[in-house]
């Protein structure tokens, strides 16, 4: 600026008479200093800017800091939710604070902050840690954003975050064998969490069928009914079966799935789907079904119960024999193998097999959970296999195949598809593509499934009001090739209300121990039938579902076919 | 001076004006860009705050700890077919309370309206209000009675327990 007014001082000196000649070179420099001064001006005004205007930026460098780290919201993966959006899987930011020593300045004055922070650290335990030498050594995991903030305000360079997204399920082991669980990369590795993998690492929420509260009530009850006779395990499931939808499913042992290396192999197992076993004597529903559709008999058709069947090598007994000639409704009522057997024979193989083939029970299930075993069925399948598989030997499946097979006949006839993710354009409206049975062979069946019920050997599942139907299976297990009497799966698949059928409840204990207050019996009519009814009652409550009243017609459901007993109802144990 | 005409002030003079106009704008702007990223950021972490409250809530309410909860520290039980009421049926009920409570309202009114000048006796006992309830043993401290006592906090520590050991880079 100085040498340019001395430049104008000298020029205006040798103004003369060349005057014009000048003019034109102080024109240009004056040109040039306006342009000199215009750009300092810009610094100045740059600098004003820089130092007085934005001083206040440096403090809201922390907001850039989180929105970069927030860019990563995209890649979550999404959540889970039950049919009533409680949530069943989330992802949560966790952010772990770790110190590389090095890079710490002052560790007298960082330990003072960070246990102003974190009150439940002692000073003298992060003061060696911050001078401890390492590289990278942990302060604190699993860090609120409010911690975070406070401790990147401490401006030590050598504290650093560690984010992560880690999966949390806050309904813990309660539905952990449907919903799965991931890997440490939040991959999923079972249940929906794998069914969906990509669905769910795209950010897709899913709305599962599954009801939380009656997922917990129907956990509590195969909890109790295994640990009350010292069982190996169970399962259990609560399907509508007007379409299919799965309100609660629970595999006992279950696992934690937030420790998941932690889960034994039997804890992980999925019973409901992966099990393959021999149910017993509620198969007896789908051969009893199966032969009042082949054949053209009245109700009170008659079985000659009175000596076992020889086939082959094997001897069909009955479990408690009335020896006798029963009625259809005896045979069902008190679980003949015989009659039952019989039934099948009547049946024929071929038809038998195409019936189970239509309610899907020779089939893996096309399920949305992966994890289903393919049902071992007799190959090749001989007579025998035919009177066998009438009362639920000789042929294995998993407990959700048969629940939907039951779902099938006792919902009018219908073939159901059990699912879990909720279809919220269906609107819950029950399926009616395909059917399985008559209209009269379900209702027959509805009657017969009620008589097991009043008089028969699920009269424990009995809860009043609710017009509760079933039937109960005692299969005794293979060990070493040979059926071992003394190990048992029980179970009872329930249905209610009998009259119009709306949900299927069904509970099953591997290896169950007979016990003093059973008198040493652990059948299905022992032990999952009492059951069954505890859950009916919870479920009645948590869904609202008014009782009958007492004098209502419903009550009276299937009575008609009390005419063709001839034995009173007996109390004590059958299976 | 002949080259700096007046018009060339008026030009100057503008030209100031609408840099110091432009510097404000773009002051503002910037101002405004600061705001919103900063809102964007405390949305974030609000967002992310409320996803743990969620994720807490539903923790705190599963089926399992309620049932403890409340077996421990309510006078309920779980409810049965038999206390089912058919709607009919509840008219009836107010009627008979309603019945009570017109006979003993009379008595009532003095010993709330009228200031007792001479206590002759002991004043109308209010038969409307009912003897307050024996006050329900509130626990000092709730402890979770569901084995043992985990806390969100703790879970959330668990979970967030990275991969990599101490000291390892």
């Amino acid at each position: 600026m100085i040498l340019l007014r001395q430049m104008r001082r000298n020029a205006v000196r040798v103004e003369g008479e060349k005057s014009s000649a000048l003019d034109l070179a102080r024109g240009r420099l004056v040109f040039m200093s306006t342009l000199f001064a215009l750009v300092y001006m810009m610094l100045l005004v740059r600098a004003f800017d820089l130092t007085i205007l934005q001083r206040h930026d440096a403090g809201e460098g922390l907001g850039h800091i989180y929105e970069a780290s927030g860019a990563a919201d995209d890649g979550r993966r999404a959540d889970i939710v039950d049919r009533n959006g409680v949530l069943l899987a989330t992802t949560l930011k966790t952010s772990s604070l770790y110190a590389d020593s090095h890079l710490i300045s002052d560790p007298k004055t960082a330990s003072k902050a960070l246990v102003k922070i974190f009150p439940d650290l002692s000073y003298g335990d992060v003061l060696q840690k911050l001078q401890s030498g390492k590289r990278f050594v942990w302060i604190r995991r699993g860090l609120s954003p409010e911690q975070s903030e406070a401790v990147l305000k401490i401006g030590e360079p050598g504290l650093n975050f560690q984010t992560e997204y880690k999966r949390f399920y806050p309904q813990e082991s309660e539905v952990a064998h449907l919903v799965g669980y991931t890997d440490i990369d939040n991959q999923g590795l079972a249940g929906i969490e794998r069914g969906f993998d990509n669905m769910l690492a795209h950010g897709e929420n899913i709305r599962l069928t599954l009801d939380n509260r009656l997922q917990h009530v129907l956990r509590r009850e195969v909890k109790k009914a295994v640990n009350d006779f010292e069982g190996l395990g169970g399962a259990g499931v609560i399907m509508d079966v007007t379409n299919g939808e799965i309100l609660a499913g629970v595999s006992w042992p279950d696992f934690n799935p937030h420790q998941i290396g932690q889960a034994k192999d039997r804890q992980i197992f999925n019973r409901l789907t992966l099990g393959a076993y021999e149910l017993g004597s509620v198969f007896k529903i789908f051969s009893t079904a199966a032969f009042f559709e082949n054949k053209d008999v009245p109700v009170n058709v008659s079985f000659d119960a009175r000596e076992p069947i020889k086939a082959g090598r094997f001897t069909i007994h009955d479990y408690h024999a009335e020896k006798r000639v029963l009625t259809a409704p005896e045979v069902f009522m008190y679980s003949s193998n015989i009659g039952s057997a019989m039934m099948g024979q009547a049946v024929g193989s071929k038809a038998l097999k195409d019936f189970y083939k239509d309610l899907g029970l020779l089939d893996p299930l096309d399920f949305e959970v992966r994890e289903v075993a393919r049902p071992l069925i007799p190959e090749p399948w001989r007579e025998v296999n035919t009177l066998t598989a009438a009362f639920g030997h000789g042929i294995a499946t998993t407990p959700l195949q048969l629940v939907a097979g039951v779902s099938s006949i006792v919902n009018g006839g219908y073939l159901v598809k059990p699912h879990l993710v909720l279809d919220e354009n269906a609107g819950g409206k029950p399926s009616q593509d395909l059917r399985v049975v008559k209209a009269q062979t379900a209702q027959r069946m509805r009657q017969l499934l009620r008589l097991v019920v009043t008089d028969g050997t699920g009269s424990k599942a009995d809860v009043k009001g609710y017009r509760v139907g079933g039937k109960t299976g005692t299969a005794e297990k293979i060990v070493n090739g040979r059926y071992d009497s003394k190990k048992k799966i029980s179970s009872f698949v329930g249905v209610f209300p009998m009259d119009a059928p709306r949900y299927v409840v069904f509970i099953m204990v591997d290896e169950p121990k007979g016990q003093k207050r059973t008198w040493g019996y652990a059948t299905g009519g022992w032990v999952a039938a009492p059951a069954v009814a505890r859950v009916i009652t919870s479920m009645a409550a948590i869904l609202g579902i008014p009782p009958a009243a007492e004098d209502a017609p419903e009550n009276h459901f299937g009575e008609g076919l009390k005419q063709y007993i001839s034995a009173p109802k007996k109390q004590g144990a059958k299976h | 001076m002949k080259h700096l005409r007046p018009a060339t002030f008026v030009i100057f003079a503008v030209v100031c004006l609408s840099g110091v106009m432009l510097l404000y704008t773009s002051q503002s702007v910037q101002n405004a860009q600061d705001r919103q990223a900063a809102l964007e950021s405390s949305i974030a972490r609000e967002q992310e705050k409320i996803r743990m409250l969620r994720a807490e809530w539903e923790y705190l309410n599963r089926p399992e700890r309620l049932e403890t909860l409340a077996k421990e520290f309510l006078d309920m039980m779980p409810p049965d077919s038999e206390y089912f009421v058919e709607s009919e049926d509840v008219p009836s009920i107010q009627e008979e309370t309603a019945d009570v409570q017109i006979e003993k309202a009379p008595q009532v009114e003095p010993a709330v309206y009228t200031p007792i000048v001479k206590p002759t006796a002991k004043p109308p006992v209010p038969v409307q209000k009912a003897p307050p309830a024996p006050p329900k043993k509130i626990p000092e401290k709730i402890t979770e009675p569901s084995k043992p006592a985990k806390n969100f906090q703790d879970l959330l520590d668990n979970l967030g327990a990275p991969a990599q050991g101490e000291g390892s880079p």
